[in-house]
């Protein structure tokens, strides 16, 4: 399993990949396989002290795992969750990642739409190695920077 | 204390409640925009998620403009709505190393492997006026972003880093990690003394900025004997990892804005042996990027830890005293609740003072 396929799917925009799973599901039924499900996940971090478990709060996600059906290619199945309580998008994430997976006529427009969501990711990252390497401080204590 | 029920008023409340959307639109301003909210006022909006409990930025930001900029109003809002979602689970423990940092300090150690990063700061500022900023121009706003996107650096500085304390360990001078303490959903759990330390963690991830620094501040001024180091501040932003919900494998769903600090209050003898002395630390972590508010809960980490070893010498070493007085919401609750009819109840008091006067005046 391609673990960036998620993420990158998750990254595109909401509208985009509603298109994009219309588009892909035509002519094919989509059950799904799991009930579509949107709600909170609380979120458990291990701090670094005594090596102790707590929860910092909560986080919105949705979560989708469907099945579709094409009349000539069989069944082949996906799902998607994100960090969003939008189990419409999830749904949807859920078929692009089926067709992907499956490799089914409709894989490159998903992998298009995965390459919008990589874009958007990869800009991100830059952002934020830029402030990293614009904000990098060196620190000398008073003198020593006259002795070097 | 009693309440009493009262009637009347409806129509009163409806223009009160009216007034209220008159002084928001009254102005000659335009609807403040929720993405605006969002972007400009963040750190408000951090706040208001970690006091809520709740990382979602929009619902925080429309929770702002709907309590007029009020920020426990806009938490209790939050708080109200994640209440009635369903929770579809907990994670696994996630870890700060796993931070993708954008700020990264430490006043204990001037070179730290992976280097200092400061990041976005308000530490610098100068708190005068930018008066600029009264009459912004669309087009100033803009070129702050086209200009800094212009001749953007090759990314030399990875995305994650060790963590200080990683460092002191490796010398042998912190204490060994036992066997952690699995967490506790404070959420749907009574709140009964002793407090495990996960669950006061959780407590104060959640509590009231304020509220937390001022206990903070007790231990640095006169009732109490902290001044620590900062390890390391770090902050950025966690992937959240979630199960596929077909396979079960985990895999980034999103990622949250995260500030944790690690200080270190003093050295002090090991723990349960005859040991060397080790240091002893104390730990913060909440929702958004919330420099004070991790630090002060670091403080007050520390503090209880002390109290639960030795007996609390001071509030702050009082774990029912910090998680009592800390939540903000049930605080401004309490404090408001007197605004209710308490007719009854006074009218009551009124007659005891009454009766006890007219006793005295009828003594001999």
């Amino acid at each position: 399993m391609d673990p960036e396929l998620n993420p990158d799917l998750a990254a595109a925009p909401r509208a985009e990949a509603l298109a994009v799973a219309a588009l892909v599901a035509a002519g094919r039924r989509v059950e799904p396989v799991t009930v579509p499900a949107e709600g909170l996940w609380l979120l458990r971090l291990a701090e670094p002290v005594r090596d102790d478990r707590f929860f910092v709060g909560e986080v919105p996600a949705a979560q989708a795992a469907v099945e579709l059906r094409d009349p000539v290619l069989g069944a082949c199945r996906g799902g998607a969750v994100l960090l969003h309580g939008d189990a419409e998008w999830a749904g949807a994430l859920a078929v692009c990642d089926a067709v992907a997976r499956a490799g089914w006529p409709g894989a490159h427009e998903v992998e298009a739409l995965r390459e919008r969501g990589r874009a958007a990711r990869r800009d991100l990252a830059r952002m934020r190695a830029a402030i990293r390497e614009r904000t990098r401080v060196s620190f000398a204590e008073l003198g020593q920077e006259d002795a070097g | 204390m009693g309440y009493v029920a009262v009637r009347g008023g409806e129509a009163a409340i409806t223009e009160a409640i009216r007034t209220l959307e008159l002084l928001r639109t009254a102005g000659a301003a335009d609807p403040l925009g929720v993405d605006q909210i969002r972007d400009q006022l963040r750190l408000l909006v951090d706040r208001v998620m970690a006091e809520g409990g709740l990382h979602d930025p929009q619902l925080a930001a429309l929770a702002v403009k709907q309590a007029f900029g009020d920020p426990l109003e806009a938490s209790f809002i939050l708080r109200a709505h994640r209440s009635h979602l369903p929770r579809l689970g907990e994670t696994a423990a996630h870890r700060g190393d796993d931070l993708r940092v954008v700020r990264r300090i430490s006043s204990a150690f001037k070179e730290i492997p992976g280097g200092q990063v400061l990041g976005p700061s308000t530490d610098y500022l100068q708190r005068l006026f930018r008066r600029e900023l009264i009459d912004e121009s669309p087009e100033a706003f803009k070129s702050v972003v086209k200009d800094w996107f212009k001749d953007l650096p090759d990314d030399a500085v990875p995305a994650t880093f060790p963590k200080v304390l990683d460092l002191l360990r490796a010398e042998g001078l912190l204490d060994d990690q036992p066997a952690g303490t699995e967490a506790v959903d404070i959420t749907r759990s009574t709140l009964a003394f002793p407090i495990p330390r996960p669950a006061r963690l959780a407590h104060m991830a959640r509590g009231e900025t304020g509220g937390l620094l001022a206990i903070a501040y007790s231990t640095m001024r006169g009732y109490g004997y902290l001044h620590p180091t900062v390890a390391e501040l770090r902050v950025g932003w966690l992937p959240v990892r979630l199960p596929h919900p077909l396979t079960g494998e985990p895999v980034e769903a999103g990622e949250v804005l995260i500030t944790e600090c690690e200080i270190i209050a003093t050295h002090e003898a090991h723990q349960g042996s005859d040991g060397p002395p080790r240091l002893s630390l104390g730990y913060g972590a909440c929702f958004g990027h919330q420099e004070t508010k991790a630090i002060a809960m670091a403080m007050c980490d520390r503090a209880m830890v002390s109290g639960e070893q030795r007996g609390a010498r001071h509030p702050a070493e009082d774990a029912e005293f910090v998680v009592c007085h800390i939540d903000g919401i049930e605080a401004m609750g309490f404090c408001s609740h007197y605004k209710l009819p308490h007719y009854v109840t006074f009218q009551s008091d009124l007659e005891n003072l009454r009766t006890s006067r007219a006793k005295m005046q009828a003594a001999p």
